[in-house]
C-alpha cells in the first residue's frame, strides 16, 4: 500500500481534537465494567461497548457517525477490487522468524499463510504455519491497541513524542549514553543489529538489554559450553528415525516449530508397509503437543529428566558406542526411579539408528540436559544429519541469555543506574520472573520509553508510551534460525499512526531517515552493494525472502567441549508436588487479547478462556480434588489462587501452569464478562525455577471456578461396556504391515475387532434410486491422523479465512462454540485401572460432505442443499434456524447462531473479515463449505488459463484454509474425481477410511488412520 | 305497512315421537314444503320426511380429490420441474416422501368441502326467518318441537293444513306472516 | 344419521345423565355457566392464568428480542423444552379429537358429556403446540418460508421435511378440529342466541349461529357434515402424532431413529390427552355444578382407557429396548442403556414411574371412581408424558460421535415458556368456559332417554320394542 494513505472517520479524528484524543484511549465507560459482572446485561455491555467504539469517532454524538468513504480518485497500482491480493512478508514470534504470504482486501491484510520458498535448503516446510502466525492479524486490529502516544498517561501526539526525544537523546549523547538502557525482545533483524551498532557508538556507555519471557538461557548457557559459542540448534525431523524428547515441546510451542512439526511428519509418512516410519519418545512430566504425538512416553516429573538423560548417556556410554566429553562421563549414571528397561530400549534404539537419531532437550531443562544433548547428538552421528548448529541472529554472541539479562536490568533499575529506560515491546511488569520485583524497580527509572501495544501492565507507569506498529504496518527483515532472510513488508498503513522498532531506535539516534522503509532497504543496499540493487530488491519483495546464501555463518560442526563451567544437579525423585510452566496459545501473554486464540482449545485440556492448573488423575484422587476446584498453589512462599483441571497422562504430582494469562489490563474480548482472562502464572515464576518449580504445595482453597470446554467426553469408548467407536482408528506399524487394511475393517486395537455393524452398511438397497453427482470436479478431503499433530493451526485458519464468531466463555460453556473444524481428543488407555498411562489421539473433524447428507433432508425450507459437485452447501440468507439439521447430522459439526454474535465483534474486528464469505447473523446455522470461495476463486483461475495443464493447475491449487495452514499437510483437498490428484491418491490407500459407513452418508472427507511405531523391544 | 302476507303454519308437538309421527302423516299427505324443527336431531325423521340423501358427501369427495392432486402436483412441480435442488442424495420427486403432505391436503379440502356444503346446501348464513316472529318458536333450540308448512306447497290450505296438524297432535297451530 | 335401529346392548348400566332431567333443564344447566356472572373461583383462576399468559408473554418478547441464545440450548442438543413442549402439547391435542371423532364413529355416547370440553381442549393444546415451532426458529419473522407460497426467490420448500410434513399436518389437524368444533357449536350457539338477555349477546351468538333454528332438513346435512369430519378426523388424529413421531424417526439419531415411534406416539398422546381431560373436567365439574353431566361412569371410562393406553406405553418403552438389542446397533442399543443409566437417568424413571406404574392403581375400581386420586394420577400421567418426549429428545446429547457429547441445562426461560404455555391454555380454557357452553346440549338432549322417538314414555305410539325400565337400558 502506498504510505500516504490514511484511515481517518471523522473530522474530529483528522484534526485529532483533544476531546477525540481522550475519546480514542477511554474504551469503556466507567459504568460499563460494574453492569458487566451482571450476565443479564451482556447485551447491554455489548451495546455499550459498540456504542463506545462509535462514539471514539465522533466525540459526544450519540448516533453512529456518518461514514465517510473516499473513492479512489488515485488508484492503487495492480488494485482491482474485490480481487485480493498477495503480499509476501515475514515476522518473528519470540525470536523465531518465518515466512509468509497475507491476503489483503482493498488494503485491508485478512488472512496469513505460510510462505514455504522461505525456508532454508534442507529444511522442509509447507505453507502452513502455526495458530499464533494465523491469529496474528487480529492482533493488528485489536481495538485496544494504543492509538495515540501517551505522555505520563495522559493523550499526546508524535510531534510532541518526538521532540521530547529528541531532546532526551541530546542529552544522552552529551553523556554518552550513561543511564540509557534499552530493553528489547529477541528480534532476529540484521537491520536492527546493524542500528544496535550503531548505538553502542553514538552512546558507548548505554546498555542494551534483550529479554524473551519464554526464555531460552538453558539451551544458550548449555550449549554455549558444549560449543564454546551460543548456538541455536536447527533440526532435520525428515531424516531421523529416532526422536528423544527430553521435556522438549517442540512440535507444539518450542523453537522452529513449523519446519519441526513438516520435518517430523515427512519421517512418519506411511502409505504401504515399506515406508519407514520414524519412533518419537518423549520424556516429560507436562503433557505437551509432542508428548501426545510419542510413540512411547515416560511421565516423570519435569525435574527428574536430567537424570533420564544421563541414565540414557549411560546406558549409550555401554560398550563405548557413543563417546562423550570426559567431564560428562561420571555423571552419566542410573538414577532411582527411572525405569531401567525404558532407558535400555530407548538407548538401543539410538544406537541403532545412528545418523538418523536426534535428542532434544526442552527449554525448561537445565543447562547440563542441553550440553548432554548435544553431546549424545554428536556422539550418534546426528550432526550434519538430523541437526545443524546455527549462530544466534537474535543477539550478539556477547550478550547474556534472557533471564540473565532481565536481572540484571533489575539491578541496575533498583540501584538507581538507569536514566533513561527505553523498552521496545515487550512487557516485562508482566512477564519478569516475579523475584525481581520488576514493576517497583520500573518505577525507579528516571524517564521510562515504551514501545507498546497497549496500556498494558509495563506501559501504564511509562513517561513516554508509544504505539508499536504491527508487523503488517512495517518495514523489516527478520532471518530465521536457519539462516534465511525474510524481508518484513507492510500491506497496510499504520492503522493508529505506530512505529516500529527499528523507527524508534533511528529516532533515538538521530538518524536522518527514520522510516522503515528506507532503513531496511538502505541497510541491505549497503550490504549487498549499489549494483543492480533495486532488480534484487524487487525480487526480494516479490518472493518474500532474500535469494542466495544464508545469513551470517554457515552451520558449524565441532566435537562437544563438554559441560564447561555447568553443573548438573539432578534433583532427587521425591513425592512432592512441583509446577511446570507451559505457554499455550497466548504465547508469554503477548496474544492475551487475541480473542481467536483465547477461543482455540488447549490442545489436551479442552478449556477455553482460562488456564486452569493442570493435575493428573492420581495427584487428583490423592488430593480429593475435582475439576473446577480452587486451589491455592505455593511455591517458596509465593502463592497463586486458582483453578484445578484434571488432565490425564501428567506425572505424578505434576502441577502444570499455562503462561500468557491472567493479564491485567480491560479485555475488548466478546461475550467476556470480567477483564481478566484466567490466572496469572507467572506470580510463581522467579529467575531460578523460570521453567519448573520443585517443593510445591496444593490446596484447596474451597469453592468452584467454572470452566469451559470445547469437549467433555474424553474417550471414544462410550461406557457401559460397550466397544469403543471406531472414529479413530490406529495400529502398530508392526499391525499395519500384517494388516494393511486394518482402518477398513474397522479394527482400532488388534485383536479387538469392532462390530461389523460399525463399520459397513448393510447392502440392502435403498428405496430410492439414489442421486449422481455429475458436476465437473467432485471435491473430496482426507486427512491423515499419523501426521496431524494436533496443533489447532487449522482451526484458527477457519476462523480467520471465514469470519467465525468468537463466542466467549459463557457461551462456550454452554456449549456453543462456533469453530467449523474442530479437534477432537480422545484419550487411549489398555488398562482402566492406570487413568494417567495414556495415550493421545488428535482429530480434526469439519463437515463430511455427506453425499447422503441427512442435514439436507430435515431442512424445511432447502436452506441446504448438494452441488452437483458434492459440497454441501449452505444458503444463510434462506435459513430459518430451525436447527433440525444440527440434530441430524451424526458427526455434529453445524453450528448455530444463538445470538447476533458476529454483531457483537468490535468494529475494528470487523475490518478482519474476508469479503468473499459471508457474515452470519442471528437465528442462522453455519458450517464448514471446503472454504467454497477458494474453490470458485479456483474455478475461476481455470477458466481463465489457457494451456490444459494450467487450467488442471489452478484446480489442483485449490486449498482449503484448513489444509493450507497445516504445517505437517496432514489435510489434503482436491478433484477426487480426477485420480492424479493428492486426494485421491490418499483416498486410495489402504489406510483411508470414512466415518459412520454403516449410515450410508458417504461422506466426502475421510480419515488416514493413525499409525504408531512403538518400539518393540518396550511392548505395545 | 302493507298488510303481510301468510308465510304458512306452524304447530307444537309434545316430544319426539309425535313429532315423528306427524312428519310421517304430512309426508303421507303429500306435503313437500313442510320442515320439522327440534332441537336435536331426531331419530328416523330423514325417512319420516321421505327426504332423499343429504348431498355433502359428494363435496367430500370433490374437496378430497382436489387436496390429494394439487398437493401432488404441487410437490412434483416444485421440487422436480420449477426448482429443482439436490437435497440429501434423493430424488427430485417420489411418492415416499410426498404421502404425508398429499394426505394432509386430501383431509383439509375435505373437511372444508363437509362444512362448507353443509353451510351452502342449508343456505346459511340465514339471518332472518318468519318463524322468528313466533315466540314459541324459540323454544325449538331448547325443548319444542315444531312442524311448520308453507303456503307455497301446493297442498296448503289454511284451514285444512291446520286441522291436519291438529289431528297429527299439533298444539298451538299458529298462522305465521311473512 | 340413518334411522336404523341400534340394537346394540348397552355395555355401561349407569345413566349417561343424572337426575330427572328434562330437555330444558339440560339447557338451563348448562346455559346457567355461560348466563351467570362469572364466579369468584372462575375470576381467581383467571387472573393466575393470565399472570400465566403475562410469563409467556415476556419470555417469547425477550425470546425475539434477543435469540434462541437465552434458552439452554446448545451443541448438539439443538432441540430443548421447545421441542419437548410442542409434542406434549400436540399430544394433549389428541384426547379431544380422539373423544369427539373416534368415540363417535363407535357410537360410544357417553362421550357427548365431554366432547365440547375435550374438543375445546384440543384446539387451546393445539395452539399452545404450534406456538413452539413459531418461536424456536431463530428468525421468527421468516418463518412462512417453510409454506409453498410462489415468491420472488422463485423457492420453494422441501417436501422431504418431517418439519414440512409437520406445518401440513398441525395446521390441518388444527383447522379441522377448530371447524369440527364449531360445527358441534352451531346448535348450542343457537341456544344461547335464544336465551339471550342482552342485545350484545344476542347479536354475538346470532353471528356465530349463522341463523340456526332446527330444521331437519339442516340437521340432515349437518349430520352428515359431522359424521364425515368425525370419519376425517379419525386419521388425521392417527396421522398428525405419527407426522409429529416421524420429525425424530426420519432422522438418523440413535434413540430417534425408530420404526415403532407413530403406533407408539399416538398411544402416549391418547394417554396423555385423557389425562388431560380428567385433569380440567374432575375440577371443572366440581367447580361449575356439572357433576350430573360429567358422571363417575365417565372419569371411570376415561380412567380405563388411561389404563390401557399407559400399558401401551410401556410396551412400547419395553419394545424400544428389545429392537434396539435386536437390531444389533450399538449405537442404538448403547443410546437406550444410557438414557436409562446415562446423565439423564431421572427423566427416564420419572417417565416409568409416571407413565407404566402408578396408571397400574386403575385396575381397581375404588381408584378410577374416586375423583381426587383420579385426578392426583392424572396429573401424574401429565408430567411423566412430558418427561417422555424430553427424553426422546434428550437422545440428542449423546449420539454418534463421543468427541460432540454434552449436556443440555435449561435456562429460566425455558421454564417460563413451558409455564407461561399453561397460562395461556388456561386463559383460552377458562374463556371458552364462560363464553360458550362446556357441554354439548343438543348432543346431550339427544342421547336422553325421551329424545328417541321409541322411548316407552310414549308407549301411545305403539312401537314394536316393547317396554324397558326408563333409565336402566337405552338404545344407542
Amino acid at each position: 500500500m502506498s504510505n500516504d494513505k490514511r484511515y481517518w472517520r471523522s473530522l474530529e479524528e483528522l484534526e485529532n481534537t483533544p476531546a477525540f484524543q481522550e475519546a480514542l484511549l477511554k474504551e469503556f465507560p466507567e459504568e460499563v465494567e460494574a453492569d458487566a459482572v451482571d450476565t443479564t446485561t451482556r447485551r447491554h455491555f455489548l451495546g455499550v461497548m459498540g456504542a463506545s467504539i462509535a462514539m471514539t469517532s465522533l466525540a459526544g454524538c450519540v448516533r453512529r457517525p456518518e461514514q465517510k468513504i473516499l473513492p479512489y480518485t488515485r488508484a492503487p497500482e495492480d488494485l482491482i477490487p474485490g480481487v485480493a491480493q498477495y503480499y509476501a512478508t515475514g515476522t518473528s514470534i519470540g525470536g523465531r522468524a518465518i515466512g509468509l504470504v497475507v491476503e489483503a482486501h482493498e488494503g485491508r491484510p485478512t488472512k496469513i499463510e505460510g510462505n514455504p520458498g522461505s525456508a532454508a535448503a534442507g529444511v522442509v516446510r509447507s505453507g502452513g504455519t502455526t495458530a499464533l502466525h494465523q491469529a496474528s492479524v487480529l492482533n493488528l486490529y485489536d481495538p485496544q491497541r494504543l492509538r495515540l502516544p501517551m505522555a505520563a498517561g495522559k493523550p499526546s501526539d508524535w510531534s510532541a513524542a518526538t521532540t521530547a526525544l529528541k531532546a532526551k537523546a541530546e542529552a544522552l549523547k552529551a553523556a554518552s549514553g550513561a543511564g540509557l538502557v534499552i530493553l528489547s525482545e529477541a528480534l532476529p533483524s540484521p537491520t536492527l543489529a546493524k542500528l544496535r551498532e550503531r548505538f553502542h557508538t553514538a552512546y558507548p556507555q548505554a546498555k542494551w538489554f534483550t529479554y524473551e519471557p519464554l526464555a531460552e538461557d538453558n539451551e544458550r548457557t548449555g550449549l554455549k559450553a558444549a560449543w564454546g559459542e551460543p548456538v541455536v540448534p536447527v533440526f532435520r525431523l525428515a531424516q531421523a528415525r529416532v526422536v528423544v524428547s527430553l521435556d522438549s515441546d517442540f512440535l507444539g510451542t518450542e523453537g522452529d516449530v513449523v519446519e519441526n512439526a513438516a520435518g517430523w511428519a515427512r519421517s512418519r509418512k506411511v502409505n504401504t508397509g515399506e515406508d519407514r516410519m520414524s519412533r518419537l519418545y518423549a520424556i516429560e512430566g507436562h503433557l505437551s503437543i509432542t508428548g501426545t504425538n510419542a510413540d512411547h512416553r515416560l511421565r516423570v516429573k519435569t525435574s527428574q529428566v536430567e537424570a533420564f538423560a544421563w541414565a540414557l548417556a549411560a546406558e549409550l556410554l555401554k560398550d563405548n558406542k557413543v563417546v562423550l566429553p570426559a567431564d560428562m562421563v561420571p555423571l552419566a549414571k542410573a538414577a532411582p526411579g527411572i525405569d531401567p528397561k525404558f532407558v535400555a530400549a530407548v538407548a538401543a534404539d539410538l544406537q541403532g539408528n545412528r545418523g538418523g537419531a536426534l535428542v532434544i532437550a526442552g527449554r525448561r531443562q537445565p543447562p547440563a540436559v542441553h550440553a548432554l544433548a548435544a553431546a549424545m547428538n554428536a556422539g550418534l552421528e546426528s550432526h550434519g544429519s538430523t541437526v545443524y548448529y546455527y549462530p544466534d541472529h537474535r543477539r550478539p554472541a556477547t550478550e547474556n541469555g534472557d533471564l540473565a539479562n532481565i536481572k540484571e536490568l533489575a539491578g541496575l533499575l533498583n540501584g538507581g543506574a538507569v536514566d533513561t529506560l527505553v523498552v521496545l515491546g515487550g512487557n516485562p511488569a508482566y512477564t519478569a520472573p516475579a523475584d525481581l520485583g520488576f514493576t517497583a524497580a520500573f518505577a525507579k527509572a528516571k524517564t521510562k520509553i515504551c514501545l507498546c501495544d497497549f496500556v498494558d501492565e509495563t506501559s501504564k507507569a511509562a513517561d513516554w508510551a508509544l504505539p508499536r506498529a504491527h508487523f503488517l504496518e512495517a518495514w523489516g527483515d527478520v532471518v530465521s534460525t536457519d539462516g534465511k532472510v525474510t524481508l518484513q513488508q507492510p500491506v497496510i498503513s499504520p492503522l493508529w499512526g505506530g512505529k516500529s522498532e527499528i523507527e524508534l531506535l533511528a529516532l533515538l539516534l538521530g538518524e536522518t531517515e527514520t522510516d522503515g522503509y528506507s532503513l531496511v532497504r538502505n541497510y541491505w543496499k549497503g550490504r549487498e552493494g549499489a549494483v543492480s540493487f533495486y532488480k534484487k530488491w524487487r525480487k526480494w519483495l516479490a518472493d518474500g525472502f532474500r535469494t542466495g546464501d544464508e545469513f551470517g555463518v554457515v552451520p558449524t560442526y565441532k566435537q562437544p567441549a563438554g559441560l564447561a563451567g555447568v553443573t548438573s544437579s539432578p534433583a532427587p525423585a521425591g513425592e512432592g508436588f512441583e509446577v511446570t510452566f507451559y505457554d499455550g496459545f497466548l504465547h508469554d501473554g503477548r496474544f492475551g487479547n487475541n480473542a481467536w486464540l483465547l477461543e482455540t482449545p488447549d490442545i489436551v485440556s479442552k478449556v477455553v478462556w482460562d488456564n486452569p492448573a493442570l493435575v493428573n488423575v492420581k495427584t487428583a484422587r490423592d488430593l480429593g480434588l475435582a475439576d473446577e476446584d480452587r486451589v491455592t498453589i505455593e511455591v517458596g512462599g509465593r502463592k497463586l489462587e486458582t483453578v484445578v483441571c484434571i488432565v490425564p497422562g501428567l506425572a505424578d504430582g505434576n502441577i502444570s501452569l499455562q503462561l500468557g494469562f491472567g493479564r491485567d489490563f480491560n479485555s475488548f474480548l466478546p461475550y467476556h464478562e470480567s477483564g481478566k482472562v484466567g490466572f496469572d502464572v507467572n506470580v510463581l515464576r522467579t529467575v531460578d525455577a523460570a521453567g519448573f518449580a520443585a517443593g510445591a504445595k496444593l490446596s484447596k482453597t474451597g469453592g468452584t471456578y467454572p470452566l469451559a470446554k470445547t469437549q467433555v467426553y474424553a474417550k471414544q469408548d462410550p461406557g457401559f461396556g460397550y466397544a469403543a467407536r471406531p472414529m479413530v482408528r490406529e495400529a502398530t506399524l508392526e499391525e499395519f504391515k500384517k494388516n494393511p487394511k486394518f482402518a477398513k475393517e474397522g479394527i482400532i486395537e488388534e485383536g479387538k475387532p469392532r462390530p461389523q455393524a460399525m463399520v459397513v452398511h448393510p447392502p440392502e438397497q435403498a428405496i430410492y434410486q439414489e442421486l449422481t453427482y455429475d458436476g465437473e470436479f467432485q471435491w473430496g478431503m482426507a486427512i491423515d491422523l499419523t501426521t496431524c499433530t494436533g496443533c489447532g493451526s487449522c482451526m484458527v485458519a477457519c476462523v480467520a479465512e471465514n469470519n467465525l464468531s468468537m463466542v466467549g466463555k459463557d457461551q462456550v460453556r454452554r456449549g456453543r462454540e462456533m469453530h467449523w473444524i474442530r479437534m477432537d481428543r480422545y484419550f487411549v488407555s489398555d488398562d482402566e485401572t492406570k487413568p494417567d498411562e495414556i495415550q493421545v489421539v488428535h482429530q480434526p473433524l469439519g463437515c463430511h460432505h455427506c453425499e447422503n447428507a441427512p442435514c439436507e433432508n430435515v431442512c424445511p425450507v432447502q436452506a441446504t442443499s448438494h452441488s452437483p459437485e458434492g459440497l454441501n452447501d449452505m444458503a444463510y440468507n434462506r435459513c430459518i434456524g430451525t436447527r433440525y439439521c444440527a440434530n441430524n447430522c451424526p458427526f455434529k459439526v453445524r453450528r448455530f447462531n444463538f445470538y447476533h454474535y458476529s454483531k457483537d465483534a468490535p468494529e475494528t474486528v470487523h475490518m478482519a473479515r474476508n469479503p468473499n464469505v459471508t457474515v452470519r447473523f442471528r437465528g442462522v446455522i453455519e458450517k464448514c463449505t471446503y472454504c467454497v470461495q477458494r474453490i470458485n476463486l479456483g474455478r475461476q483461475a481455470s477458466k481463465a488459463a489457457e494451456s490444459p495443464q494450467a487450467k488442471k493447475a489452478a484446480i489442483d491449487a485449490i486449498t482449503p484454509a484448513c489444509a493450507q495452514a497445516c504445517p505437517t499437510t496432514s489435510i489434503v483437498f482436491g478433484n477426487i474425481k480426477d485420480k492424479e490428484t493428492k486426494v485421491s491418491k490418499a483416498k486410495a490407500a489402504d489406510r483411508n477410511y470414512r466415518l459412520l459407513t454403516e449410515l450410508n452418508v458417504k461422506p466426502r472427507t475421510s480419515y488416514l488412520a493413525k499409525v504408531r511405531n512403538p518400539n518393540p523391544g518396550l511392548g505395545a | 305497512m302493507a298488510e303481510a302476507r301468510v308465510w304458512g303454519l306452524v304447530a307444537e308437538f309434545e316430544n319426539p315421537a309425535k313429532l315423528l309421527h306427524a312428519a310421517e302423516g304430512l309426508r303421507d299427505a303429500g306435503y313437500k314444503r313442510y320442515e320439522v324443527w327440534s332441537p336435536f336431531p331426531v331419530h328416523g325423521m330423514d325417512n319420516a320426511m321421505g327426504l332423499s340423501r343429504s348431498k355433502v358427501p359428494w363435496f367430500v369427495l370433490g374437496g378430497g380429490l382436489t387436496g390429494m392432486t394439487c398437493a401432488l402436483l404441487l410437490q412434483w412441480w416444485s421440487g422436480a420441474v420449477e426448482y429443482p435442488v439436490m437435497i440429501g442424495g434423493k430424488p427430485l420427486f417420489a411418492f415416499e416422501f410426498a404421502t404425508p403432505v398429499t394426505f394432509e391436503a386430501s383431509v383439509l379440502l375435505s373437511a372444508f368441502g363437509a362444512v362448507f356444503s353443509m353451510i351452502g346446501l342449508n343456505r346459511l348464513p340465514n339471518p332472518y326467518h318468519p318463524l322468528d316472529k313466533v315466540a314459541m318458536f324459540r323454544r325449538s333450540t331448547d325443548d319444542g318441537f315444531f312442524i311448520s308448512i308453507e303456503t307455497r306447497d301446493g297442498k296448503f290450505d289454511l284451514h285444512r293444513s291446520r286441522e291436519l296438524l291438529e289431528s297429527l297432535g299439533g298444539r298451538h297451530v299458529t298462522v305465521v306472516e311473512e | 344419521m340413518s334411522n336404523a335401529n341400534y340394537q346394540t346392548q348397552t355395555v355401561f348400566p349407569p345413566p349417561l345423565v343424572e337426575g330427572n332431567q328434562t330437555f330444558h333443564t339440560i339447557t338451563d344447566a348448562i346455559c346457567r355457566v355461560v348466563e351467570a356472572p362469572p364466579s369468584k373461583g372462575w375470576i381467581a383462576s383467571f387472573l393466575m392464568a393470565l399472570l400465566g399468559l403475562g410469563v409467556l408473554g415476556v419470555s417469547v418478547g425477550w425470546l425475539i428480542w434477543e435469540g434462541t441464545g437465552i434458552w439452554g440450548l446448545n451443541q448438539p442438543v439443538s432441540w430443548g423444552f421447545a421441542i419437548v413442549n410442542f409434542v406434549f402439547w400436540v399430544g394433549i391435542g389428541h384426547a379431544g379429537t380422539l373423544i369427539s371423532a373416534i368415540l363417535f364413529l363407535f357410537r360410544q355416547k357417553w362421550r357427548t358429556s365431554i366432547n365440547r370440553f375435550a374438543e375445546a381442549m384440543t384446539i387451546f393444546a393445539v395452539i399452545c403446540a404450534l406456538l413452539f415451532p413459531t418461536i424456536h426458529v431463530g428468525r421468527v419473522w421468516l418463518l412462512y418460508w417453510a409454506l409453498p407460497i410462489p415468491n420472488q426467490m422463485g423457492m420453494w420448500p422441501n417436501f422431504r421435511s418431517p418439519l414440512l410434513w409437520d406445518v401440513f399436518a398441525v395446521s390441518t389437524y388444527f383447522t379441522v378440529s377448530l371447524l369440527f368444533w364449531y360445527v358441534g357449536l352451531i346448535p348450542d350457539l343457537a341456544t344461547l342466541r335464544d336465551r339471550a338477555k342482552s342485545k350484545l349477546a344476542y347479536y354475538a351468538y346470532g353471528m356465530f349461529a349463522l341463523g340456526w333454528r332446527g330444521a331437519n332438513r339442516h340437521w340432515q346435512n349437518y349430520e352428515k357434515a359431522y359424521l364425515i369430519l368425525a370419519g376425517l378426523s379419525a386419521p388425521l388424529v392417527l396421522s398428525v402424532h405419527t407426522i409429529v413421531s416421524f420429525d425424530f424417526a426420519v432422522s438418523v439419531i440413535p434413540g430417534w431413529h425408530t420404526t415403532i415411534f407413530p403406533p407408539y406416539f399416538v398411544a402416549g398422546a391418547i394417554f396423555s390427552g385423557f389425562a388431560m381431560v380428567l385433569t380440567l373436567a374432575i375440577p371443572a365439574r366440581k367447580i361449575f355444578k356439572l357433576e350430573q353431566f360429567i358422571t363417575v361412569r365417565h372419569v371411570e371410562n376415561m380412567n380405563k382407557i388411561i389404563l390401557v393406553t399407559g400399558m401401551m406405553v410401556g410396551y412400547a418403552y419395553a419394545m424400544e429396548f428389545f429392537i434396539a438389542w435386536y437390531s444389533g446397533s450399538e449405537y442404538e442399543s448403547w443410546t437406550f442403556i444410557n438414557r436409562a443409566f446415562g446423565p439423564y437417568w431421572w427423566a427416564y424413571w420419572i417417565m416409568v414411574s409416571c407413565n407404566v406404574i402408578t396408571p397400574q392403581l386403575f385396575w381397581f375400581q375404588k381408584i378410577r371412581q374416586n375423583m381426587t386420586l383420579s385426578f392426583i394420577l392424572s396429573i401424574f400421567v401429565n408430567i411423566g408424558m412430558w418427561f417422555e418426549r424430553f427424553v426422546i429428545t434428550m437422545s440428542l446429547h449423546r449420539d454418534y460421535v463421543p468427541s460432540s457429547w454434552d449436556y443440555y441445562k435449561p435456562t429460566i426461560w425455558d421454564f417460563g415458556c413451558l409455564i407461561g404455555s399453561f397460562g395461556l391454555f388456561f386463559t383460552l380454557f377458562l374463556l371458552f368456559l364462560k363464553f360458550l357452553p362446556a357441554i354439548a346440549i343438543s348432543e346431550v338432549k339427544g342421547v336422553m332417554p325421551q329424545a328417541d322417538p321409541h322411548w316407552e314414555g310414549y308407549a301411545d305410539h305403539g312401537d314394536d320394542h316393547g317396554s324397558h325400565a326408563a333409565g336402566e337400558k337405552h338404545h344407542g
